[in-house]
């Protein structure tokens, strides 16, 4: 489904990505950690085309992003992505941030997108702020939001990138809630995270990232209770 | 001193002043109009990656608003025409202010694009949206709000600065004034009468602005 | 084109440019002056004060200067009040200044978060320690790039004053135009001469607030 050869990125002076290579089968739930500038959330960007890289590959679902006959929109509207910083768009309702897309990409009509969004509001906790402006909301609730805008689309993956690290402490429960339905339902995921009760519970595989390199990889009870690499041990260390 | 107070020419010519009013009105407003337009053709030009786009929108700006809008009334009015480009008071008058606030304008539209976080064009584009419908759904709505209220308070000043084409004859508030004085010779009530006109504009223009704002907001 | 007129009468209208300085930068501090007292009374609790100060800033801010000018200058007469040119366009310019100048001060100092305030009360301080040692200076810094941006404004502005006969650079370039007649070349000339004042201001006034946002 994702299969990323060999790929190198850099901003500058500054080596984003060294050389990763990473394959993701249908279904699978991926995690990726690592200490902050290791390349993590550049890659989960690069897998949506939102940077370009420098070489390598990135083929996703049969579909080489770096080809220029590519068209990246209908690939993207492919792969949902959560950000961080959730970006709502701000002059909008929760519901038309829902509906937006899916009216001018997917081409539905108004009132099959209207219920396709209502459904997802409905899935992700929050029916009652459909007509709520983005600064009306809490930001556990926005980026509930963000996630129902992204399923809307009716990806075939879907990217988290650290969804939860902007949240305050008692929010970051109802989000991560949403994501482990989404993995119990099939859905194939990477998240960025360093939430690592949910890595335990949901991922098929966690992936240690470091200046830009996979150090290591395996499942998570593997890799958190017996780490092979000092480098993994090391970060574990800080944060478990 | 024998000058005693007489407020009755006030009362007599109020028709008038109250025509010159509206006029100041008119031809703020339409100036505005078109100074927007002036104001999102450059604005845009100004953010363009293009250099040859950028360049010219930025000497715009800058020639327009580090010079006197009273200078470039005079060179349109009476220095064009010995270039062969002879317009009459009020097209002189009309196009000093539209090209004046436009470059006051091009930055306020400039500021808004640039306001806008990067993550929000990331979010458009990650959702499969091309370009154009970026800017379109995304970009432009917010930028339109942003730059609202700085664009009110360009129109306000555009208000203000209208009075300055009293100098070349196009008729408004002030150049009426003027011409009652001289007629009258009731300077101070006159005068006085026409700053209170002024007052009230500005005002009710400020407090119509702020309306039009709470609109827009709810409505986009 | 006749270019040598620009040239041959370019002294006169440099000595119109001093006079445009000379009243910008009067105007500037006598308006700076003005704009501290305004826009500290206007911030006061006493509605007494506050209201009647507010109603000053609102009229010289929402009229236009030449309005200004020509009440003063025409209008004042009727009451026994009879300035010459100058001074009646150095007062309406100073009004004009300090009304904007209280706007800038008013806004800087509400711009500085309550903490400060409640920071300095809960230390003791009194109202003008207050002032004088926490908000004022960080006020003032904020200050520094719109009246910057004002000192611009005036330099500008100051062409008004040609209209009630005061000299400065655009009545040079007037009085230059009735000899010559080339009034194309003559006001370029004046637009050229206030730009080459007015941009480097402008770029300053830029590198100011860069460096406001940046600390």
């Amino acid at each position: 489904m994702i299969n990323v050869r060999d790929v190198y990125k850099s901003f500058g002076i500054v080596k984003a990505l060294q050389g990763v290579t990473l394959f993701v089968n249908k279904g699978e739930r991926v995690v990726i950690i690592g200490p902050s500038g290791s390349g993590k959330s550049t890659l989960l960007r690069c897998l949506n085309h939102l940077e370009t890289i420098d070489s390598g590959t990135i083929i996703i679902d049969g579909t080489p992003l770096n080809d220029s006959k590519v068209n990246i929109n209908k690939v993207r509207a492919e792969i949902g992505i959560v950000f961080q910083s959730f970006n709502l768009f701000p002059h909008l309702t929760a519901l038309r941030n829902i509906t937006l897309a899916q009216e001018k990409v997917r081409k539905r009509t108004k009132e099959e997108a209207e219920r396709i969004a209502r459904s997802l509001l409905e899935k992700v906790g929050i029916p009652e702020k459909a007509n709520s402006y983005p600064a009306q909301l809490s930001g556990g609730q926005q980026q509930r939001v963000a996630i129902a805008r992204a399923l809307a689309m009716q990806p075939k993956i879907m990217l988290f990138d650290e969804p939860t690290s902007a949240l305050d402490p008692e929010m970051i429960g109802e989000v991560l809630d949403v994501m482990k339905q989404l993995a119990r339902e099939g859905m194939t995921m990477i998240v960025v995270s360093h939430e690592m009760g949910f890595a335990r519970e949901v991922a098929d595989r966690v992936i240690f990232m470091d200046e830009g390199r996979i150090v290591e990889e395996g499942p998570p009870k593997e890799l958190f209770e017996n780490p092979r690499q000092d480098r993994t041990k090391a970060f574990l260390s800080k944060i478990l | 001193m024998g000058y005693k107070l007489n407020f009755s020419v006030i009362w007599k010519n109020l028709p008038l002043l109250l025509k010159g009013a509206w006029l100041t009105v008119e031809v703020s407003t339409g100036a505005i109009l078109v100074a927007i337009l002036v104001g999102i053709v450059m604005g845009v030009a100004k953010t363009s990656r293009h250099q040859f786009l950028r360049f010219p929108a930025a000497w715009y700006v800058e020639a327009f608003r580090n010079t006197p809008l009273l200078i470039q009334i005079f060179l349109i009015y009476f220095g064009l025409p010995q270039i062969g480009l002879k317009l009459s008071p009020f097209m002189s008058g009309f196009a000093a202010l539209v090209l004046y606030t436009g470059a006051y304008n091009t930055e306020v539209v400039r500021a808004g694009l640039e306001a806008i976080p990067k993550g929000q064009i990331e979010a458009a584009r990650s959702l499969g949206f091309t370009e154009i419908q970026t800017i379109r759904y995304v970009i432009v709505p917010q930028a339109f709000r942003i730059s609202l209220p700085a664009l009110s308070n360009n129109f306000i000043a555009l208000l203000k600065n209208s009075s300055l084409v009293s100098v070349i004859g196009m008729v408004e508030l002030t150049f009426i004034g003027n011409d009652l004085t001289a007629w009258t010779f009731r300077a101070f009530e006159v005068y006085g009468a026409v700053t209170v006109l002024y007052l009230a504009l500005v005002f009710s223009l400020s407090w119509i602005l702020a309306i039009i704002e709470r609109r827009i907001r709810l409505l986009i | 084109m006749h270019w040598d007129i620009v040239t041959k009468n370019l002294w006169y209208l440099l000595w119109g440019t001093k006079s445009t300085l000379q009243i910008a930068g009067g105007v500037l501090i006598m308006g700076t002056i003005l704009g501290f007292f305004l826009g500290l009374l206007r911030l006061s609790n006493n509605p007494l004060i506050g209201y009647p100060t507010r109603g000053v800033m609102e009229v010289t801010r929402g009229t236009p200067l030449i309005m200004q000018m020509f009440f003063i200058f025409f209008g004042l007469p009727a009451l026994g009040l009879e300035l010459p040119k100058y001074p009646a366009a150095v007062l309406a310019m100073t009004l004009f200044a300090g009304g904007n100048a209280a706007e800038i001060v008013r806004g800087a100092i509400q711009s500085l978060p309550k903490g400060q305030t409640e920071a300095a009360k809960s230390l003791g301080m009194n109202y003008s320690q207050t002032m004088t040692f926490v908000i004022l200076p960080q006020a003032v810094r904020r200050m520094i790039p719109p009246m910057m941006g004002l000192f611009t404004t005036l330099i500008k502005d100051t062409s008004l004053a040609a209209i009630i006969g005061v000299f400065e650079l655009t009545r040079a370039t007037q009085e230059t135009i009735e000899r010559t007649f080339a009034s194309f070349e003559l006001y370029l000339t004046a637009a050229f001469i206030y730009f080459v004042i007015c941009y480097p201001l402008s770029l300053l006034t830029q590198q100011a607030e860069k460096s406001l946002h940046a600390a």
